[in-house]
This record gives C-alpha cells, sequence and structure tokens, in this order.
C-alpha cells in the first residue's frame, strides 16, 4: 500500500528542470539530478537520437516533463516499481509503415549480399544479385547500410526507392580480421594484428605471397635472399628471436599451410598475428602467423576476371672487374710486394697476350630477362551456392644466363548452405613451381665472383663455337675457375614442385550462436630434383666425368581440426564468443636420390639415369623417411560490454613426437583486453579524435623449428662410404656421427604487447602503435662444439634467453581534392634484439657462414644482438716502415711484426701487445633495427597511380667480395676494379690495402671491420600506373571493366653499400658474397572483367 | 636406423668398423692434403702457388684457424670418436669371437694412428695433445699434462690391437687396406721413436722385420706403382681408388696439369731436397722430375716441363706419385676436376722407413745400425757405409722418404735441428730464391697452434700451445 501511495506521488512531485537544444538523452540526465529519488531505465541507443528542443519547466509534475519529451517521438514512457522506463511505443501504427526499396551500388556498379538494417527495430534484408533491396519499417526509421570493406551509410526510411552509394573504406575499421579459428571485428581486436589489403600490391608480378607483404606491414620485415628467381625471400615477424630458422606459421584459409605456392592473384586479405594472439597456435606459433584469406565466391552475377602481365627485367648493378693490362699489373705489382718473382703468365715481355682484353666477364652473365604473368578467375553463385575457381601462369626468365621460374596454380574455392543449420564448401588448390637457380652464394665457385676471377684476356666462346678457357699455355697461372658462362649455360637443374592441397569443411548451426565446425586439410607434395652436370674440357679446372642427380621428396601433411565456437550477444550489451578445438596433424616426408654419372652422350635428349651407371664415389643411393605427430587442444574466449571493454582470452596445449615422451606436452596461454575510449561519455565528441582504443596483450607460443628434421632423443647412424679391398671398392658402413639429448624441451616465445589505435578527423587519419617485449626461452638449437669431442652433429640443446624490444607505428591518411582521391599508408617498425644468456658456461659461438672457411665474421655472443659481426677495429693502413716500428706493446716489442707499409694496422684493444682473438669487439649487426615501407596511391577520374617505398636501416653488411675481390694472395684471380685504389707509395689516401700474392700481416686473412659496411637501404620498390576505360565505352562492347597499367620494380636504390645489392637476405646472415642480385623490372598489364 | 636400434648385430659391428676408413680415405682433408700443409714447412718442398693461408703456415706466422688446419685437426677427432663407439660397444654384441677381435683390433689401430699424429703435432712435454675420454664420450676431452702420456696411451692402444689383430697375408683380398698386426708393430717402432724410448723401438721395428711378412721392392721406383699397393713393402697406406680417396697426387701435380688434368701445383720440391742425393742415387730420378727429364704422361711421352712451360716455383716436381697419369685416356685418374685422387695408394708408413727406424734407434742407443740403414743404400744403388751415424742417418731418411707422409719437418723438430735449418732461404732449380729464411722458435713452433675457434667454443677448455 504505501508503495502505491509512493508511486502517485512519485509522478506527481514537482519538477524544476531546464533544457536546451539538445539530445534527449542529455536532457534525461538532467532530470535525474533534478529528481535524484527516481530511477529511469533507457537504452542509450533511443534516446541518443531525439532531438529535444529548449524548454523550462519550473515545479511541473514530472509526468508533464516526461510527456514534454517524448512528444513527437516515437518514445513513451511508463513507471513501473518506482522506476521510469522510456522505451519505443508499443503501438505500432500500420499508416506509419513503408516499404523501402531501391539498390546499392559502388563506383563500379550493384552490389549483392550487403546489409540492410534497421537501427531501432530489428528488420534486416540484404541486397540481391542486382543490387536491389527491399524493406519495410516504420517511416523515419534510421536504416544502415552496411558491407565489408565500405564505409557503412545510415539513411532515413523516409521516401523510395532509396539509391545507396557505398564508398570504400581505407581505415579498415569496419573490416573483419582473420585471427585463427575464427574473424573478429577490427574493432574488437586486443591483439596485435597487422592486415595487407592486396588490392595495393595486385599489379606487382611477384615469385611468392612473401613478397608482397614487404614493407606493408609494420613489424613484419621482410627480405629478398638476392634476385634468384628460385628463392623466395625471409620473412620475420618483430625481429629474429631465436637461433633457428624461426619464421612464421603460414594459415591458409583457417588451416595451416605448407603447400605449394599460392597465387596472389587469389588472395584476398592477408592477416599476421605478432602477440599473444599467435598463441591460438601455440605450438609453431614463436615466429607469428601469416593468415591468408583466398577469395570466394559472391553471390551474384557470374563474374569473370583475367589479369595479364610481362615485361623485362635487368640487372640494378654489376660488379666490374679489372681490364686485362690492369689485372696484369695489379698481380705483378702484388708479386713484387710479396718479394716474389713475377709470373710469366703476367709479363708483358713474355705473354704480350696478357694486357689483350677480350671479355668483361661480369657484364657477359647478364641479359635482359622477361616475366609473363597470367591470371583468369571466375566467380559466382546464387544464394545457396558460391564458388572461385582461377588458373594462373607466371615464367621468369631471370637476368642471369639460363636461370627461370615458372608456375602454375589452380584453385577451386565453394561454399554450399545446404539449409538453414548446414553448410559445406572446400578450398582445393594445385599447383606446380619449377625453375632454374644459379650458385652466387659460394666463396669458391659462385657465378659472379667467378666471373670477377675470370682472366679478361680469355674469350667466352674459342672460334669452333665450343667454350673458351683460361689460356691453356698459363692454364696454371689462373688459379681454379671455370668459366662462368659456360656455366650458366650449361646448367641443366630443375626442382619441380607438385602441390596439391584439399581442404573440405562442414559447419552445423546446432543452437542460435553455436557452431560446429570440421575441416580436414590434406596437401600431398611431390618434388622432383634433376641435376645433371656435363663435362668440363675447356681449360681451367677440368671435369672429365658427367653426372646425373635425381631425387624424388614426397611429403603428406593431414591436419583434422574440430572445433566448436559460441557468439551471442546477451541484453544488447554483453557480447560473448568462445571457441573450443581439438586439432591433430600428421607429418610424413620420405625421400630417395640416385646419383648416375659416365653417360656416353651428353644430349639433353638421353639425360635419364637408364644411360647412366650408378656412380662409384659415395654413396650413390639415398633415401629415409621422417614422421611426426602433432596434437592439440585450443580454446579461446572473448567477452565485450557495450562493445567498449574487450577482453579476450586463449589456451592451447600441445603435445609432440618430436621430444622425449617426459617434455612431450606443453601449454600456452594467452590473455588480452582493450578499451574504445571513444565510446565513453567523457571522451570529446566531434574532436580532432573520433575513435580511440587501448589494447593490451600478454602470451606465449612454442617453437619446434630448430629441430628439423632429425630425431633429437636418439641419434641418427650415418651411412658412410670408403674404399678397401685390391682392387679397392667402396665399402659402405655405418656410424655414431652425434650425440643425443633426451632432456629437451619446447622452446617458449613470451609476448607482451601494448597499443593504441587512433581514428582522426573522422577517419582520414588511422594511426596504430604497439610496443612489445618477446622473449624466447629454451630456444633449440645445436651449438657447435669443439671439434676434439669428434661429433659432425652436435647435441641439440635448450638455450637460455633472447629478448626483443619494440615499437611499430603505422599511419593512413586518405584524403581527396575535388576529383583526386589519394592514400597514404606509412609504417614501420623499431626492434632491439639481444642475447641474453646462451647457455650456462657458453658466452660466444661462432655462427655461418664462413668466408671460403678463413673468415668467421657472425658470431652469437652474449649481450649483443643476435648474429652480429665480431672482428678487429682498424686504424687506418700503415703509411711508413716507422709507424711499424713505432707501433709497440708494453713489452717493447712490435704489435704487427709482419706489417709493412700499405698494411692494416690491426687495434690492439687490451693493449697485450699482440693482436689476438680477444681483441676482435662488436662491429654491428646484419638484421635491421628499423625497417619501413610508405605506399602512395593517387586515384583522379579513370587515372590511379601507386608509389612503395621500401627500407632498412641500423643495420651492417659484410662485404665479403672483397676478401676475394681485392686479396692478390689467394690464386692470382682478377680482381674488382676497385683494386686499382690499392694502396701504394704514391697511393697513399686509401683504404685499402697494398696489392700483396702473400698476406702475412692478414690484411685479409683477419676478420676486420675493413669489411663492414652500412648495410641501410632505401628502395624504390614499386610504381603503378593504371588507366581504367570509360565504361559507357566498354558496355556498348560487351566488357564489365577495364583497365590498363604500367609497372615498374625496384626502381632506384638509395644506399652507401659499395656490393651488388644491400638486400642480402637474412639467409647469409649478412655476409655478401656476390648474391644474385635484384632486378630492375618494367611491366606492362591489362584487367578485364567480363 | 638411430642409436635406439644399433649395434645389436654383426652386422652393425661390421658396418661401424667399416665406418673408421670413411674419413681416412674419402676426404681430401684427412690424407688428401690434410697435416701435408706441416709437412709442407720443411726445406724439402715449398707452397707452389699463391696461397696465403698456406704460405703461412710455412713461414709459422698461422693462427691455426686456416680451414687446411682446422679441417684435419677436426676429422682426426671425429675418426678417434668412431673408433672409441665401436670400442665401447662392440664387446657386447653376440657374435663371432674372431671377427669381433678383427673389429676391435682395427678400432684400436685407427685410434692409435690418429691419436700419434695428433700428439706429435700438437703434444709437447710442457703440453699433451687432447683427448677424448673413451668411457664418456660427453666429458670434454682435455689436453694430457704431457706428450709422454699420449705416447704410453697409443703405445697400450697399439698394443691391444697388435694382439687383436691377423697378419695381412690372412686378410681375404676384399679387405686389403683395413688394419693388420704387423702395421700395429711398425705404429709401436714409431710411438716409441717419437717418445725417445729406443730400445723398444727397435724392439717393435724387429717385430715387423722379423715377422717375415715384409720385404722392400728391388726397384726403389717400383714402390710407387698402382701395383705394387700391397707389394710386399706395404705396411700402411691411404687405401685408393681413383673414385674419390687421397688426392696427393693431383695435388702434387704441375698447376693445371698442363691444361690436361686438373693439378693443383702444390708442394713442389726444393733444390736444397735434390742437392741431398749423392751421385747415382736411383731415387732421385724417382722422386724428383727435373728440366730435360722425360716422363709418360696421359700416354704420350714428354720432357719436362711440356712446353717449356711451368708454373712450378722451384722448377721441379715430385715424381713419386706421377704413374696414375701416365696411362693414355687417364684410366687410372679420377675424372672430377675437384678431387684428383687416382688408383695409387699413398703410402703412409712403409717397411723402409721401418728400417730406418731400427737403424735410427740403433744407434741412438749407441749400437750399430749399419744392417739396417744400408739394405735401403743398396736397394738405392749406392755403396754400404759403416758405422753411420745420425748424420748419415738423417740424410738416408731424407733422401728415402722425401715428399711422403713420414714428414721432414717432425723429423727436424725431433731431431733440433729445424731451427738452423730453416733459417736459410730455399732456392728453385735455376738457383734462384724462392723462399725466404724463416724465423723458427723452437720453443714456440715445435708444436702447431691448437685452433683458437675451439678454444673459444670450449671456454678455455682447451689451453693453447706456449707462445701462440
Amino acid at each position: 500500500r504505501a508503495f502505491a501511495e509512493r508511486s502517485v506521488s512519485l509522478m506527481d512531485q514537482p519538477v524544476t528542470v531546464k533544457f536546451a537544444d539538445e539530445t534527449m538523452d542529455a536532457s534525461l540526465e538532467k532530470l535525474k539530478k533534478a529528481v535524484n529519488t527516481v530511477a529511469f531505465n533507457y537504452k542509450m541507443d533511443d534516446v541518443a537520437v531525439v532531438k529535444v528542443k529548449a524548454n523550462s519547466f519550473v515545479n511541473k509534475p514530472l509526468k508533464d516533463v516526461l510527456s514534454a519529451l517524448t512528444a513527437n517521438t516515437q518514445l513513451e514512457y511508463r513507471e513501473k516499481y518506482g522506476t521510469i522506463i522510456i522505451s519505443h511505443k508499443k503501438v505500432v501504427r500500420a499508416q506509419d509503415k513503408i516499404t523501402v526499396t531501391g539498390s546499392v551500388t559502388d563506383k563500379d556498379g550493384p552490389l549483392a549480399g550487403v546489409a540492410v538494417r534497421s537501427k531501432s527495430s530489428t528488420a534486416a534484408t540484404a541486397t540481391d544479385i542486382n543490387g536491389n533491396f527491399k524493406i519495410t519499417v516504420e517511416k523515419g526509421e534510421v536504416l544502415m547500410f552496411s558491407f565489408i570493406g565500405y564505409k557503412s551509410r545510415e539513411v532515413s526510411a523516409d521516401q523510395s526507392p532509396l539509391n545507396i552509394t557505398l564508398e570504400a573504406d581505407v581505415t579498415g575499421l569496419n573490416a573483419v580480421v582473420v585471427v585463427g579459428y575464427g574473424t573478429q571485428k577490427s574493432t574488437d581486436v586486443t591483439g596485435s594484428v597487422g592486415s595487407l589489403k592486396v588490392s595495393n600490391v595486385k599489379d606487382r608480378s611477384v615469385g611468392s605471397v612473401t613478397e608482397m607483404l614487404q614493407g606493408q606491414i609494420a613489424g613484419v620485415t621482410v627480405l629478398n635472399e638476392g634476385g634468384d628467381p628460385t628463392s623466395g625471400p625471409s620473412i620475420r615477424l618483430r625481429g629474429q628471436s631465436s637461433f633457428n630458422t624461426e619464421g612464421p606459421l603460414i594459415v591458409v584459409d583457417g588451416t595451416v599451410y605448407n603447400g605449394g605456392p599460392i597465387d596472389p592473384a587469389d588472395i584476398e586479405s592477408i592477416d599476421v598475428l605478432k602477440d599473444s594472439y599467435a598463441a591460438i597456435y601455440g605450438a609453431k606459433a614463436a615466429g607469428g602467423v601469416i593468415l591468408i584469406t583466398t577469395k570466394r565466391g559472391k553471390q551474384g552475377k557470374t563474374n569473370l576476371d583475367i589479369t595479364a602481365k610481362g615485361g623485362v627485367q635487368n640487372a640494378l648493378k654489376i660488379l666490374q672487374a679489372l681490364n686485362a693490362a690492369d689485372y696484369a699489373d695489379a698481380i705483378n705489382t702484388a708479386y713484387d710486394n710479396a718479394g716474389k718473382k713475377r709470373l710469366p703468365a703476367f709479363d708483358a715481355t713474355i705473354n704480350p697476350d696478357s694486357r689483350i682484353t677480350r671479355t668483361n666477364w661480369t657484364d657477359a652473365l647478364f641479359r635482359t630477362g622477361y616475366i609473363q604473368d597470367y591470371n583468369l578467375n571466375i566467380s559466382g553463385g546464387s544464394e545457396k551456392s558460391t564458388f572461385y575457381i582461377s588458373g594462373g601462369y607466371r615464367k621468369n626468365d631471370a637476368i642471369l644466363l639460363n636461370t627461370n621460374a615458372i608456375r602454375y596454380n589452380f584453385r577451386v574455392n565453394s561454399d554450399h548452405q545446404i539449409n538453414n543449420w548446414l553448410k559445406i564448401g572446400e578450398s582445393m588448390s594445385y599447383s606446380y613451381n619449377n625453375g632454374q637457380g644459379a650458385n652466387t652464394t659460394s666463396a669458391y665457385t659462385g657465378a659472379i665472383l667467378s666471373a670477377i676471377f675470370y682472366p679478361p684476356n680469355a674469350s667466352i666462346y674459342n672460334a669452333d663455337g665450343s667454350f673458351g678457357g683460361v689460356p691453356a699455355d698459363y692454364a696454371g697461372s689462373y688459379g681454379d675457375v671455370i668459366n662462368p658462362v659456360a656455366y650458366l649455360k650449361r646448367l641443366d637443374n630443375s626442382d619441380g614442385v607438385s602441390s596439391f592441397n584439399v581442404n573440405p569443411y562442414v559447419e552445423i548451426n546446432l543452437i542460435k550462436g553455436l557452431k560446429f565446425r570440421s575441416n580436414l586439410g590434406i596437401t600431398k607434395n611431390s618434388e622432383t630434383i634433376k641435376n645433371f652436370s656435363t663435362r668440363i674440357l675447356e681449360p681451367g679446372k677440368k671435369f672429365f666425368d658427367n653426372f646425373l642427380f635425381q631425387e624424388q621428396n614426397n611429403s603428406r601433411t593431414i591436419l583434422a581440426e574440430q572445433t566448436l565456437s559460441f557468439d551471442r550477444t546477451f541484453s544488447d550489451k554483453h557480447h560473448v564468443s568462445a571457441l573450443a578445438g581439438y586439432t591433430y596433424q600428421d607429418d610424413m616426408n620420405e625421400f630417395f636420390s640416385v646419383n648416375t654419372d659416365n653417360y656416353q652422350s651428353e644430349d639433353p635428349a638421353v639425360r635419364y639415369i637408364i644411360n647412366g651407371t650408378l656412380n662409384p664415389t659415395g654413396l650413390p643411393l639415398q633415401g629415409a623417411k621422417a614422421e611426426q605427430g602433432l596434437i592439440s587442444y585450443i580454446g579461446r574466449v572473448g567477452y565485450d560490454f557495450e562493445g567498449k571493454y574487450f577482453i579476450n582470452g586463449i589456451f592451447r596445449r600441445d603435445a609432440t613426437s618430436s621430444i622425449a615422451a617426459q617434455h612431450r606436452v606443453e601449454n600456452y596461454p594467452g590473455v588480452s583486453g582493450g578499451w574504445i575510449v571513444s565510446k565513453e561519455d567523457f571522451f570529446p565528441k566531434d574532436g580532432l579524435v573520433s575513435f580511440a582504443k587501448l589494447r593490451a596483450s600478454y602470451g606465449q607460443s612454442g617453437n619446434l623449428a630448430g629441430l628439423n628434421t632429425y630425431f633429437p632423443t636418439s641419434v641418427s647412424v650415418s651411412k658412410t662410404s670408403g674404399y678397401l679391398g685390391n682392387p679397392a671398392t667402396g665399402v659402405t658402413g655405418a656410424a655414431v656421427d652425434g650425440l643425443a639429448n633426451l632432456d629437451l624441451i619446447w622452446e617458449k616465445a613470451t609476448q607482451t604487447n601494448v597499443g593504441v589505435d587512433l581514428g582522426l578527423m573522422n577517419g582520414k587519419l588511422n594511426i596504430t602503435a604497439d610496443a612489445f617485449v618477446k622473449t624466447n626461452t629454451h630456444f633449440i638449437f645445436h651449438p657447435p662444439v669443439a671439434a676434439v669431442y669428434g661429433v659432425s652433429n652436435p647435441p641439440y640443446v635448450n638455450g637460455g634467453k633472447i629478448q626483443n624490444k619494440g615499437i611499430e607505428l603505422s599511419v593512413k591518411y586518405q584524403g581527396n581534392v575535388g576529383e583526386l582521391h589519394y592514400n597514404f599508408i606509412a609504417n614501420g617498425s623499431y626492434i632491439k634484439n639481444k642475447i641474453d644468456d646462451i647457455l650456462s658456461g657458453q658466452q660466444t659461438i661462432l655462427a655461418d657462414p664462413s668466408v671460403r672457411d678463413n673468415l668467421v665474421p657472425v658470431w652469437l655472443k652474449q649481450g649483443y644482438a643476435m648474429y652480429s659481426f665480431f672482428g678487429y677495429k682498424t686504424a687506418g693502413l700503415f703509411q711508413s716502415q716507422d709507424e711499424v716500428n713505432n707501433y709497440k706493446g708494453p713489452t717493447g716489442a712490435l704489435v704487427q711484426p709482419n706489417a709493412k707499409p700499405g698494411d692494416i694496422k690491426f687495434v690492439d684493444t687490451n693493449q697485450d701487445g699482440k693482436i689476438t682473438e680477444a681483441d676482435k669487439t662488436y662491429m654491428g649487426t646484419p638484421f635491421p633495427k628499423v625497417s619501413y615501407g610508405f605506399t602512395a596511391n593517387f586515384n583522379y577520374g579513370p587515372f590511379d597511380l601507386s608509389v612503395f617505398l621500401q627500407g632498412v636501416a641500423g643495420n651492417k653488411l659484410f662485404n665479403a667480395v672483397k676478401y676475394t675481390g681485392l686479396n692478390a694472395s689467394i690464386q692470382n684471380y682478377n680482381l674488382l676494379a676497385d683494386a686499382k685504389n690499392a694502396w701504394s707509395p704514391t697511393h697513399t689516401n686509401t683504404n685499402i690495402p697494398r696489392l700483396s700474392a702473400s698476406d702475412a700481416n692478414g690484411n685479409f686473412g683477419n676478420v676486420s671491420d675493413f669489411y663492414v659496411e652500412n648495410g641501410s637501404y632505401m628502395r624504390i620498390k614499386n610504381v603503378t600506373l593504371g588507366y581504367t576505360l570509360p565504361k559507357t565505352l566498354m558496355n556498348q562492347i560487351g566488357v564489365r571493366s577495364a583497365r590498363i597499367f604500367a609497372n615498374a620494380q625496384n626502381l632506384a636504390t638509395f644506399t652507401k653499400y659499395t656490393g651488388l645489392d644491400p638486400e642480402v637476405g637474412i639467409n647469409q646472415n649478412g655476409v655478401d658474397l656476390g648474391l644474385y642480385p635484384q632486378a630492375r623490372i618494367i611491366l606492362i598489364g591489362v584487367n578485364v572483367g567480363l | 636406423p638411430t642409436t635406439a636400434n644399433f649395434w645389436k648385430t654383426a652386422d652393425d659391428a661390421q658396418a661401424a668398423a667399416n665406418g673408421l676408413y670413411e674419413k681416412q680415405s674419402n676426404s681430401e682433408d684427412l690424407y688428401g692434403r690434410g697435416f701435408f700443409w706441416f709437412i709442407n714447412a720443411s726445406d724439402d718442398m715449398v707452397v707452389g702457388r699463391t696461397s696465403a693461408d698456406r704460405e703461412n703456415i710455412k713461414n709459422f706466422i698461422c693462427t691455426g684457424n686456416e680451414s687446411s688446419i682446422y679441417a684435419p685437426w677436426q676429422l682426426h677427432f671425429i675418426v678417434m670418436k668412431r673408433a672409441n663407439d665401436v670400442i665401447n660397444n662392440v664387446p657386447n654384441i653376440n657374435m663371432d669371437a674372431a671377427t669381433k677381435n678383427f673389429i676391435l683390433g682395427q678400432a684400436y689401430f685407427i685410434h692409435a694412428v690418429m691419436h700419434l699424429e695428433i700428439a706429435d703435432l700438437y703434444g709437447s712435454n710442457k703440453q699433451g695433445a687432447p683427448l677424448q675420454n673413451r668411457a664418456n664420450p660427453l666429458a670434454f676431452p682435455a689436453q694430457l699434462p704431457s706428450v709422454k702420456d699420449n705416447y704410453a696411451y697409443i703405445e697400450a692402444d697399439l698394443k691391444k690391437a697388435a694382439s687383436l689383430l691377423p697378419y695381412f697375408d690372412k686378410l681375404a683380398a676384399a679387405d686389403k687396406g683395413r688394419a693388420h698386426k704387423t702395421a700395429a708393430y711398425a705404429y709401436l717402432a714409431k710411438t716409441y721413436l717419437h717418445a725417445k724410448d729406443y730400445a723398444n723401438a727397435e724392439k717393435y721395428a724387429d717385430s715387423v722385420i722379423l715377422s717375415g711378412k715384409h720385404a722392400l721392392l728391388s726397384n726403389y721406383a717400383d714402390v710407387f706403382k698402382i701395383a705394387n699397393n700391397y707389394g710386399s713393402e706395404y705396411i700402411w697406406s691411404v687405401a685408393s681408388n681413383l673414385n674419390g680417396q687421397s688426392i696427393l697426387p693431383g695435388a702434387m701435380l704441375e698447376n693445371k696439369g698442363w691444361g690436361l688434368y686438373n693439378g693443383f701445383g702444390y708442394y713442389q720440391p726444393t733444390k736444397e731436397l735434390v742437392d741431398e742425393f749423392e751421385a747415382g742415387d736411383k731415387r732421385l730420378p724417382a722422386t724428383i722430375l727435373q728440366k730435360g727429364n722425360s716422363f709418360q704422361y696421359f700416354g704420350q711421352t714428354y720432357t719436362y716441363p711440356i712446353g717449356g712451360k711451368s708454373n712450378s716455383l722451384t722448377g721441379y716436381q715430385f715424381n713419386k706419385y706421377m704413374e696414375p697419369f701416365s696411362y693414355a685416356g687417364g684410366i687410372h685418374v679420377s675424372p672430377n676436376g675437384d678431387e684428383p685422387s687416382t688408383d695409387l695408394n699413398v703410402p703412409l708408413l712403409r717397411y723402409a722407413e721401418i728400417l730406418l727406424i731400427k737403424a735410427e734407434a740403433q744407434i741412438m742407443q749407441g749400437k750399430n745400425g749399419d744392417a739396417a740403414l744400408n739394405q735401403v743404400r743398396v736397394r738405392a744403388g749406392l755403396p754400404p757405409i759403416t758405422n753411420a751415424t745420425m748424420a748419415n742417418l738423417k740424410h738416408e731418411r731424407r733422401v728415402e722418404l722425401a715428399g711422403e707422409w713420414s714428414d721432414r719437418n717432425f723429423d727436424l723438430v725431433r731431431w733440433g735441428d729445424a731451427q738452423a735449418i730453416y733459417a736459410k732461404p730455399l732456392h728453385g732449380s735455376d738457383g734462384s730464391v724462392v723462399w725466404k729464411a724463416r724465423n723458427f722458435d723452437p720453443a714456440r713452433d715445435n708444436v702447431w697452434p691448437i685452433p683458437p675457434k675451439d678454444i673459444q667454443i670450449s671456454q678455455g677448455q682447451l689451453k693453447q700451445n706456449a707462445g701462440w
């Protein structure tokens, strides 16, 4: 009773309040303050859109105030249990209903599948194949049109028809991001996830997906391993943090992928999980995860799209060697300086031919290469079934003679909605990849080094058309070299990989929000390697034998994944998502190889093993099989409140067969949170910043990459060969060439990340910044052990601790000046790497590569970045014997007793009077501290222009070409043209030591900063200019769209590096041995849509 | 197979025994060139072509990290580890006793030979050479206190080997090249000689001599012929075949072989060596090619040097390993330009050296060594000498074993002659200096530098030899 009485008085209680011209939520706040004894209940979305006129009430009953507020709105008020409830009017007046029809288009034409829904009621539909829609709502309701990749639009349902044009969204805020076993709306993401819109790079012709990523995503470092058409670039996410080749995990269409190359034209989007989000892929995710989504069909008209491009390529730079006369002079000087008698071969009075230049060998290696690249795809579908079918072909005849790569792709993706609870589909692809590369990384036989070495007075061909060799009379004076042009032209290598991947899935909607998905990925790779080596009979280095090496490599991966996912919003506020899953992966690899020799004829038609005999040397027959299993349980829960506060938790439990049973299982957790600050009431509206989100994450993932295919729990017994008996014949045997470690455990990467996403100027400017600390512990590697142990394969061990700290920034800006639309995308990252701990008792490990087995410049040293260069500091060249004699240690003995004027002065860092290993100091790291990319896109009417720059900074390179190219003490090889700049009594202003046929001072034999150069570079990687043909014209000839474009790659490079190419890659740890250089490529192409 | 299922059967044991010979015969870095770079430090030969690292070795200014030093260093320990694996595991295998003994004998023998080479080159009375812990392969292979401890270990292994191994003439044709009893005696004699235990050196030289299994060939030049790979003078050689074993013959051949073959042109003899031969010594033409000598080369007769042009720094070439190159069509040489091996077994320790070890051991004990010494001289067409001195012995060792693995540099070191001899420059055939006088400091240079790389990897557990 008392309650009722009170309620009466509640609605009648007098109120004094004053409203401004404002939205109703503001008015209600004022009203709440005025009657602070009364509770209110309403939805912010309902009241925030209602405009209130300025008005004031003095001691009016509350019900009058509320009536005034809700007059002429769709809202009504009532009182229940002491609470004022404001909600939509229950009574629907039929006369206010309106059926709106219309169409949705973008600048290219109708859009099918655009979601159309009322903001205030449950009415919703989607556009059909022709972009048309029909929806019945109350008049004046706000309709929202949204479509992935486009900016959403809100339009009041006041009239019909409504013709809506959607604008493409470059901010990406509305985009859906693939996050592993599912997707999230970009705004909901709480981890560090980078995304690449493939359309930005579609006009380039690239050999691999990795190449597309270069410079596109902050924190993703992609470096080409030279320009060899058969070698892909290396990729590292957030730096190198382990001693093994820790590349990121590749996931295609939701499934871990180890198939063949993917045609870039088939890719819809690429997302990169950089932080704890990767923990969902626990076991192998320490290097980050790259998620590739391929194109799928959309309901609507069946489209045929054709892209064809072709072009030419040339070397960016060619190193030059000395001409014949300069070469002879250099060798003579070197012999004089070494106190040796000059060689007749270089003595003009004995051999005048030595001064006649016949061939520029380095130029002779290169040619103009050609690239062709075609893709054709058909896509479309009905409301129930959609499909995407594509085929592609790419051929790259590269710039070094006789090197090439070829790729075929075929893909079918389809999806079928069988009924409202069952969906099935598949991704299926086949690729064939083959090519012929050239050896450019050996310091003995690399093609580019050989061309520098080869005497310029030799000819490429003899008069009879056979290959020329070094001048026969003096063959012994030119060292071990083979004609590099002949080497390239004789190449007969192939490495064809056929890869078939099929990944069918079934999705079942169990109850609202709960979905079961099962997929079974099967990948089969079949690789056939064939290398035929011909006889080499020209003077120089003779090979009287020929042989054919053939290897067959088959691998198979089965990956079965079952997931149960749940996604539902409760009370419009609580959005809950959850995922649970079980996956099983089994990898099998089997190979055999055959080595045959003694081919009577070298005719390409008879280069098959049947025509040879089993090679009597070594082990002509080999074969092995390896199999590994991985079982995982995965889980993820996400919760957000009112789309403002987000939290995500990830858990994964992995078990592998690769390590001993007691250490087999490992758990990987991840947790992250986000807060969209700009949705808070206190956040200034209409300010400069329109969107602001803070993110933080922590997570762990694992890594077994260091194990390769070896079984660390026991040691493989190697097969040996030897020769015994009379007559001696081959005898095979066995040797235990390693030591096992049963205590090996999983490598673990722990990562903490904080980030911020900002949208400024109404979404024109978007900024994402992240800072992270990534720590790898227990990293798996096998450190070299002292040779005295007598094992070639040291045991695997778990290392100590490596840390990467970094910051990443990416900025996107879009705008327009009249018809000129433009956007700029810049990203950069700074990474600081440090080895905190290698192994107990171990502070240094010497790493690969070595230069001609002599220089070992790359060390792993505690307290320094991984793979840093260590060597002697130099203090210029000795200019006189006095300077040599005055360089004394504490005992008065000469520090460099073997030095002569023109030799390098090494700094005796520890001042013990001797130059020893202890004097070696840090000389920089090959891994870039800063890597960045900048893309600018312009659109003006039918024209589009895209410019992309990419670069790195803060890294050093070890120019090992100097070791062979400026060093006259190896084998009388020809030298780099720079050798003319060597020190002599009359040419003292140089840092190149004197020419000498001996190296008593170790000018070249010592690792020193003489070899180390700044590796920073900036490269204009890509420029594309396109022209879209007029639509009206195209319509007349029945073409949906057509565009022609021109594309230039590697237009210009800015660097101080003096070697061939500063982009030396990662595999060689920054040691440049004359790597296959990159090409400048000019392409023209056409996109046609039917 | 993996270690989890190996060491079970007689076949496993046999396979592991075969594995002992892989590195020995199949890699250029063990007996192809390998420690020959140290032998090259003597006054008998020079680095025949530009190669700074190798010149630095000869001039005793190397670092020890040079691949030419590191590779043979590493391979010796790999072979010793394999031998230890056999010694540890084969006794537990249930198999025929005679076969088992033969296999274990090979392991002890091969280990001892590798160990002796390392001990001679890296061990001194101040600091011994590293030795793997046979019982525990994970224990650090530390240096022994003195090289004497290395020699004692080697002697014990060789005695076990000798007791387990059969005589050479009991080996099947297919097993020739494997260790045998008198080879173990021969290495015992050599080890005792290096350990300066002359009584035992003489005793074990006699074990070889009195076994009656060996004899000098009547013609010195025949020692270096394919037909005599396992002739009566054979005790221990690099089992060779044109498919990829000791490349020493190719390494010594004229650089690029006058356009006909990929010779490497290293290790060219000096005038000092040529002048050491007495007039009428049949060994000179068999050992060295001089200007105007005729020789067979790929089926034809040529005059050295072919076409009057040579890339030899000294104007000479070793002739000992030239027989494989004499045949038309190159039927006894490797067709592979990177691996110029031949069908000729390269001797490591032959019967003549046993006679010289006996003579030296006798002279050093104050006994008369004439009988053994004169066997060698007479075969060379020289008159016998009486009351031979160490000077006679040194001369005889030099000319008999020139250009072979017996290692004159180590001889000069152990005789204490290196410093004086290396202080003189070396000459070519025209009398000009081809190698300047060198500064040899016995306190340091009697042994070679432990590779600093390994010192670093071992975190200082390995210690550098004094002065290096």
